[in-house]
């Protein structure tokens, strides 16, 4: 038998502060992203090849019905849908597939000391890496259909940030929700519905009533999906107060998800 | 084996106590069936309360070997649940300086999709090792398992002992300062249990502390020389492997206390 030294072998990992612990478990958490994206391809002759086939499909199919179909007058409407559809996608993947992640993950999380984030944020990486294959399409095909690059472009890692911290948030408090209450599973569906037509992705905003204007703008995600919207499909740079808006809702989500999971992760073992 | 060290306290159990909140939840369908039907097969059962274990209290000093007894449904898994971390206590503290390895349910977090290797992999982070620390082991571990054959096919292909080998296996990978075992002393044909034994005794020997719940009295005498007795949840006996003695008496004896 070789003799491995255990790492850390001064403390006990349930005695560490909460972010030690996490940065103890990123080994757990990235064999979790890496087996989920695996298992979905195993035996599939086209495997990973299908993470880029089915935005390819998606964009092909909205580009006939919409525009050639009925004939949406928008310019290069295929690229202003997708420009919102992706990041909505993102977190609405990531947000359901976390309701169900403590309730998959239950097994680990009985049988050995975990800090239990690592479920809903293995969940929200996964579909982060969705993202990424189908945000490659769009910049690829992109061109076919009237996209253009331009300066503004630059801001799309901050715009992605902005998305992935305000998802994080969302998706602990999903997770949590999904452990406890069984009936959020189904709920979850038919909010996502609600909040993708409630988001500017498939009608531009100026489309959009005065009055109406005012309650999209207290949905967080419109300014999140704008901060895309418009260096991709507008080639302008989100204002100021937009990214200061972004800004504080993310952090506000990330902080409000964290709180609440760090005071309710203690009953999981007991609600299930 | 004494040492300068030999009094400190590697594990410190303060008056630990947990309890399980007993209720059934009605759902929507139950309250109409019991309205319509007025059957009482879905009545509500409030909250009733369960003190699986309480007031139990002990210290585990380096190079102590505890055994815990005890009837099934004792407490004696739940207390060791409380102990690595699992379960947080309601009541009381654990307080610990050492790393714990537990080796409780095997098996229990593996994925049926993913191979042997990949199952590996996974079941060796939640002891906080990356890949490239893991890598060197697996040549080892598969072939102690005696599934080297099926490393990187799905887990779901392996028989039931294939499964139980190699996650024995795996839980007794890496040595453990303080080793916390519940009864896995695995099952198998003779050849594995010689070799599973042969294991996890160099695995205790290498350890500074272990805590064992086992209902064998045999193994309790032979690995521990402390013992707790666990009775409904109350810590009723501790003190050296004498306690066995006693639990033994009082069970042929028929007594009960």
């Amino acid at each position: 038998m070789p003799r491995v030294s255990s790492p850390d072998a001064r403390m006990n990992v349930n005695e560490m502060p909460y972010m030690l612990q996490l940065l103890w478990a990123r080994h757990v958490l990235y064999c979790l992203v890496e087996t989920q994206i695996k298992t979905r391809y195993q035996r599939s002759v086209l495997g990973f090849f299908w993470s880029l086939l089915n935005p390819i499909f998606t964009m092909l199919i909205y580009y006939f019905l919409l525009s050639i179909v009925f004939r949406v007058q928008m310019e290069s409407y295929t690229i202003f849908m997708f420009s919102g559809v992706l990041p909505f996608t993102f977190f609405s993947t990531a947000v359901s597939t976390s309701t169900t992640s403590l309730v998959t993950g239950e097994g680990y999380y009985k049988s050995y000391y975990i800090p239990k984030m690592v479920f809903p944020l293995a969940s929200v990486a996964v579909s982060l890496f969705d993202f990424a294959a189908a945000f490659a399409v769009l910049i690829g095909l992109g061109v076919f259909f009237g996209f253009r690059p331009s300066a503004a472009l630059v801001i799309l890692p901050l715009s992605l940030l902005f998305m992935v911290i305000f998802t994080m948030g969302c998706s602990l408090l999903a997770s949590l929700m999904g452990a406890y209450f069984v009936d959020f599973r189904h709920m979850i569906a038919v909010a996502m519905q609600f909040l993708f037509f409630a988001t500017p992705i498939v009608y531009p905003l100026d489309m959009v009533p005065g009055s109406l204007k005012m309650i999209l703008g207290l949905n967080p995600l419109y300014y999140l999906v704008s901060n895309f919207n418009l260096p991709i499909y507008y080639h302008s740079f989100p204002s100021a107060s937009l990214l200061t808006v972004s800004l504080l809702v993310s952090c506000g989500a990330v902080v409000l998800g964290a709180a609440l999971f760090r005071k309710y992760e203690g009953g999981l073992v007991f609600c299930r | 084996m004494a040492t300068a060290n030999d009094d400190l306290i590697m594990l410190d159990a303060t008056d630990l106590g947990i309890c399980f909140k007993l209720w059934t939840r009605t759902t929507l369908k139950g309250q109409f069936v019991r309205k319509l039907t007025r059957s009482k097969t879905y009545e509500t059962i409030d909250h009733g309360e369960f003190w699986a274990l309480r007031h139990v209290s002990f210290q585990l000093r380096r190079g102590d070997r505890l055994g815990i007894i005890g009837d099934n449904g004792a407490g004696k898994s739940t207390l060791l649940k409380i102990l690595v971390g699992i379960y947080p206590p309601t009541e009381g503290t654990v307080s610990c300086h050492a790393t714990i390895y537990p080796l409780l349910q095997l098996g229990l977090g593996f994925n049926p999709e993913v191979t042997g290797e990949e199952n590996a992999y996974l079941a060796m982070a939640f002891f906080g090792m990356g890949k490239e620390q893991v890598r060197p082991l697996l040549d080892e571990l598969f072939a102690f398992s005696e599934v080297e054959d099926f490393r990187h096919r799905p887990l779901k292909t392996y028989s039931a002992g294939m499964v139980g080998r190699l996650a024995f296996t795996l839980a007794t990978a890496v040595p453990a300062d303080l080793l916390v075992l519940d009864e896995v002393f695995s099952s198998g044909d003779i050849h594995w249990t010689e070799k599973a034994v042969k294991r996890i005794e160099a695995r205790i020997e290498q350890s500074r502390a272990l805590i064992m719940v086992s209902h064998s009295m045999e193994q309790i005498r032979k690995y521990c020389n402390k013992c707790l007795l666990l009775e409904k949840g109350r810590a009723v006996d501790l003190g050296g492997t004498e306690v066995v003695d006693r639990y033994q008496n009082n069970n042929g004896l028929g007594i009960s206390k």
